[in-house]
């Protein structure tokens, strides 16, 4: 097989987006969405063709020389080796359902052209980010997510609450991307290179102060993607997008772009501890803030938004207790189970006759068994319900936590299982608001079209299943996953250890499963206390931000424009101006039209030279 | 005068005694087109001459020298009077100028601009200079209806008068001091223990003063913008194109004869341009009349280019050189928009009148846009690199200053140049319409704007052609 088809894999996209861009206001609506899907699912075939080439230690092809200056090269080039080649094949795979889906979804909007152009060039984006083999070449991915996001989070933009959402998640990532390009300088300067492999292969030769600077740089970029804390606040109004987006956000593209970049990069954050720790850190902490705000919400694709935040919080602590296997473990499976979600979300809306608020949902079994078995599905994978993907992979990451064993990570380690609790409840709440209970809804709701429904048991049973990938030993499995990307296989706990821990996994599962069993098997009624409005709000973030960002920040803006600009700058040159008029109307009045003075003007000129010349030869 | 020297004076002789003929056979033959269009074959023709008729001699008469630089703005001032005479075709007509009279004083302002340029003695670049002057008389007044016109033609008459007298003085003055009226021998003269006699100081004074009349420097300029106002616009197109380069032209073989000796002359040469820079900008600033505007910014030019003479060596000859033809094509665009829209009562002048007008005339008032910001220097046109030589010239011979306030002069110039295009284009009014532009003036006009456009993004070439042509020092 020809290694240079793998950039087939990002360029279809890319191609079906542009020919979107150029002509797509002018064909018929089915073969824009058709072009669209074809173009993802062409690059999803060559993926799975291709895959033999990311066997170990990958496939490296280059294009062309992007840039080439004395001493600095970056090249259109691919690294296709076995991380990238999972990312690939999810990317790719998850996306084309989605674009399936979303053929069905937005059959009746005014502007298909714009929404599938960029849909497919989101996940061009997405793939520059997964396939390329340098820094500057990612980051163009990087930059490419983040512009797409911006155009489908606001894809209704006659909505000023959808624009402005738009604008808030491409500004948040924005001030992620700022220490990613800080980074991305850094590296350059250090080992002379943007090339990843190179990078990862020199890292040793760093100091380790300046190797902690950095992890911390690229976490922070990584933050801005991936919704974590403190730059998390953009995600749940991301959700002003259309559902395919949000599906495509959150399972198959963006989010996962900052975990993935973490992994990437990984022999590099490896080496610094404190790195380590803060991503650690940084992941536990936003797990569980993200589930504790789910808690409380009443839009049911708000509730998903946190989740997913909560289990990008999963991935990071994963990948800061050292497992990179058990953090694209997880991330596979809650791709499947979160676009699952997403999808299923999307029929419950139509469901309900547009209505969002699982308050005002509530009897839906009965009016669709198909989307609640499906949906329930995704619920139980979310929950860990024990034997789903969902709980292998979560499970994973718990356990090489714990097997960390210090203090610290021992504290994160019960915040990661008190959040699996929380996780519990709040999806088994939202199954039972949804689903159960009588019906609440003004509207009178509709079936969801074939295309869409047809789209989701695909990812049922991937979400179910993905479990086997990495099935760990106890189970009777060899982690297949963990052999395939080459890492370390986890340190082996004692047998008794790992099924004692296994079943105070259970207990929190089935805790958090009981209560909201109790508690929202019969709707309760509209629950607005005090401490629900805080989780609500989301710990209030978003006025914290205003009160310590903000408002500083536009008493600067103020002060710059009012007194600098305004004032100072604008005062002066205007002053100059009316100075400079005022002269010049009195050279102007010179010109008088009398002979006689004109005369004078050679008179005074003469005068001035003889007189000039005269004193220079005195002297 | 033996035959080689006619052979050599070819140009000027196909220019002048052109016009002669057709001033006598006018006088039986009363016509206009063909007698115009005669003069524009008779300018390409002496343009042609110039160009390929290799002299055999090196100065005739110890007057005018025939070297490759007089050649060269021998073959200017050629193009330039054809191409006024082509763009005065309809207007002569729509004014019932007589066609004979207007074509051969055109062509003797042609030769006598020619001739100023290829002096080489004093009294050479007299004659050059009051043969076309003279000629300049007559033509500012040539609209005999207008009162108007015979105002500037008047003044321009007084005015020129006295400083012809100034500038015979002035040479009557050097000559007494120097002995020579040639030029290397007359200005070597002069020196006397390494400084300048004080008869040739004085000489100078006096020749200064008739120079800045001629080119207009403040405090010389007063009588500028009324002689622009009043002239109808192809002359005033020669005059300030083709009358103020032919000065300049006419001043670098002079400065370089000079010298060290400029040195004593440089104190009254950088007040004179800083007058000239500040004076011209603040004086076009609040103008609202096109002709007056272009007038008071030909002050401004003309102190850039002093800066420029200045500068001296051959970085700053060049500058000027190349100054000199960036000006003179955009300066002539400028005034042929005008005459395009001239009609028989009046030229369009005040800007109330261009108001909106780039919709009714969207070609010609581009044309004048880009003419216009060619002058402010802004690229790629043209312009813009004739600034940057000329400044360039300046900083590298040290007029730190000067060229500090050229640069804010034309800073500040950007603001008069865009006010008539914002008028033009900003302001949507249904404007009347004005004259339909015929054939030739369009071709005029596209001349001029693709060599503005041209020379603004190659100026290779040219500059290389002139870094040939300068005189050797």
């Amino acid at each position: 097989m020809n290694p240079l088809l793998l950039f087939l894999i990002p360029i279809l996209p890319l191609f079906g987006g542009v020919i979107n861009v150029c002509f797509g206001s002018r064909l018929p609506h089915r073969l824009v969405s058709g072009l669209s899907v074809a173009a993802v699912s062409g690059s999803f075939l060559l993926a799975t063709l291709l895959w033999p080439l990311g066997s170990g230690e990958g496939t490296r092809v280059v294009l062309f020389s992007w840039l080439k200056s004395a001493g600095f090269q970056a090249d259109v080039g691919i690294l296709f080796d076995p991380l990238a080649a999972v990312m690939t094949l999810m990317v790719t795979g998850v996306a084309t359902l989605i674009h399936l889906y979303a053929a069905g979804y937005m059959a009746e909007d005014e502007s298909p052209a714009r929404f599938f152009a960029l849909l497919n060039l989101f996940v061009f984006a997405m793939l520059c980010i997964v396939l390329a083999d340098n820094l500057l070449f990612l980051f163009l991915g990087w930059e490419g997510v983040g512009f797409c996001s911006y155009g489908l989070i606001g894809f209704w933009y006659r909505n000023s609450k959808n624009a402005s959402a738009g604008r808030k998640a491409f500004i948040v990532t924005r001030i992620g991307d700022l220490f990613f390009a800080i980074a991305l300088l850094w590296l350059f300067s250090a080992f002379g290179t943007v090339m990843i492999e190179q990078i990862n292969a020199r890292v040793a030769e760093l100091d380790p102060l300046l190797l902690t600077g950095l992890t911390l740089l690229l976490l922070g970029g990584a933050c801005g993607k991936s919704a974590q804390l403190p730059l998390m606040s953009w995600l749940p109004d991301a959700m002003a997008g259309p559902t395919p987006v949000s599906a495509l956000i959150h399972a198959a593209t963006m989010v996962t772009a900052g975990v993935y970049l973490l992994c990437r990069m990984f022999p590099l954050v490896s080496l610094s501890p404190t790195g380590m720790a803060a991503i650690a850190l940084v992941g536990a902490l936003t797990a569980l803030y993200a589930a504790s705000c789910a808690l409380a919400q009443r839009e049911i694709k708000r509730v998903l938004a946190y989740s997913t935040m909560s289990q990008i919080g999963y991935m990071f602590l994963a990948v800061g207790v050292g497992t990179v296997s058990g953090a694209m473990f997880h991330l596979l499976t809650h791709a499947f189970f979160k676009a699952l979600l997403f999808m299923g979300a999307g029929c419950v809306i139509h469901l309900a006759g547009g209505e969002n608020d699982i308050y005002r949902m509530g009897g839906l079994k009965e009016k669709s068994p198909q989307v609640f078995w499906l949906f329930l599905v995704g619920i139980l994978c979310l929950a860990g319900t024990p034997l789903t993907g969902g709980f292998f992979s979560k499970d994973a990451i718990l356990l090489t936590a714990f097997a960390a064993g210090d203090g610290f990570y021992a504290t994160l380690w019960g915040i990661g299982v008190l959040t699996a609790g929380l996780t519990s409840f709040y999806s088994f709440r939202l199954l039972y608001l949804v689903f159960f209970g009588t019906a609440r809804q003004a509207g009178q709701g509709h079936a969801p079209s074939p295309l869409m429904l047809w789209t989701l048991p695909p990812l049922a049973l991937l979400g179910l299943c993905t479990g086997l990938l990495n099935l760990p030993h106890l189970f009777g499995g060899h982690e297949w996953l963990t052999l395939w990307l080459g890492q370390p296989m986890a340190e082996m706990l004692p047998v008794g250890t790992e099924i004692g821990l296994l079943f105070l996994m259970l207990i929190f599962f089935v805790g958090g499963w009981v209560i909201a069993h109790v508690r929202y098997r019969t709707f309760p009624g509209d629950e607005q206390a005090g401490w629900r409005s805080f989780l609500l709000s989301g710990w209030q973030a978003d006025r914290v931000y205003e009160l310590i960002l903000l408002r500083p920040y536009r008493a600067i803006c103020r002060f710059c424009w009012q007194g600098g600009d305004k004032a100072l700058i604008d005062g002066v040159m205007e002053g100059l101006a009316r100075l400079c008029l005022h002269w010049g109307d009195y050279v102007r009045r010179l010109s008088n039209g009398q002979v006689a003075f004109y005369l004078q003007g050679f008179a005074w000129g003469l005068l001035l030279i003889v007189g000039w010349f005269l004193l220079a030869s005195v002297k | 005068m033996t035959l080689s020297d006619l052979h050599a004076l070819l140009p000027q002789l196909i220019l002048a005694l052109g016009a002669t003929g057709i001033l006598m056979v006018g006088a039986w033959w009363p016509s206009r087109a063909p007698w115009v269009l005669t003069g524009v074959a008779l300018s390409f023709c002496a343009a042609i001459s110039a160009g390929i008729v290799l002299p055999t001699v090196t100065e005739v008469g110890g007057m005018f020298g025939v070297t490759p630089y007089a050649r060269f703005f021998t073959i200017l001032w050629s193009i330039l009077t054809g191409l006024t005479l082509l763009l005065s075709l309809r207007y002569a007509k729509v004014h019932r100028f007589a066609g004979a009279e207007y074509t051969a004083l055109v062509l003797f302002a042609g030769a006598g601009m020619s001739l100023l340029s290829a002096a080489s003695s004093l009294v050479g670049l007299f004659l050059g200079l009051e043969t076309f002057t003279l000629v300049l008389y007559i033509l500012i007044a040539f609209n005999r209806g207008e009162a108007i016109g015979a105002e500037a033609g008047l003044k321009y008459l007084v005015m020129g008068a006295v400083a012809t007298g100034f500038l015979a003085f002035g040479i009557a003055l050097i000559y007494a001091s120097s002995g020579s009226f040639h030029l290397p021998e007359a200005m070597h003269g002069l020196q006397i223990d390494g400084q300048m006699r004080p008869l040739g100081l004085l000489g100078w004074a006096m020749l200064l003063v008739a120079i800045g009349f001629k080119v207009s420097l403040v405090p010389f300029h007063l009588w500028t913008p009324d002689v622009y106002q009043g002239a109808p616009a192809p002359v005033t197109g020669l005059l300030a194109t083709g009358a103020k380069g032919a000065m300049f032209a006419a001043l670098i073989p002079l400065f370089a004869a000079l010298g060290t000796l400029t040195l004593e002359l440089n104190a009254v040469l950088a007040a004179l341009a800083m007058l000239s820079m500040v004076g011209g900008t603040l004086a076009a600033l609040p103008q609202r009349n096109l002709k007056r505007m272009l007038a008071y910014s030909s002050v401004v030019h003309m102190g850039y280019l002093l800066l420029g003479l200045m500068s001296g060596g051959p970085d700053g000859q060049r500058a000027v050189i190349f100054y000199l033809i960036v000006y003179g094509i955009a300066t002539l665009g400028a005034f042929g928009v005008i005459t395009s829209f001239a009609q028989a009562d009046g030229e369009p002048q005040d800007y109330e009148t261009f108001r909106g007008l780039g919709y009714r005339h969207p070609r010609r008032c581009s044309a004048l846009s880009a003419f216009l910001l060619s002058l402010a220097g802004i690229p790629p046109l043209a312009g813009f690199f004739g600034k940057f030589g000329i400044f360039h010239a300046a900083l590298k011979s040290n007029h730190h200053l000067l060229a500090l306030v050229g640069i804010l002069a034309a800073l500040v110039s950007v603001s008069y140049y865009l006010r008539p295009i914002i008028v033009l284009f900003m302001q949507e009014r249904p404007a009347q319409r004005l004259r339909p532009g015929c054939t030739h003036e369009f071709a005029v006009l596209t001349v001029c704007f693709s060599l503005v456009l041209y020379l603004g993004l190659y100026p290779g070439p040219l500059l290389e052609l002139i870094s040939q042509i300068l005189p050797s020092p």
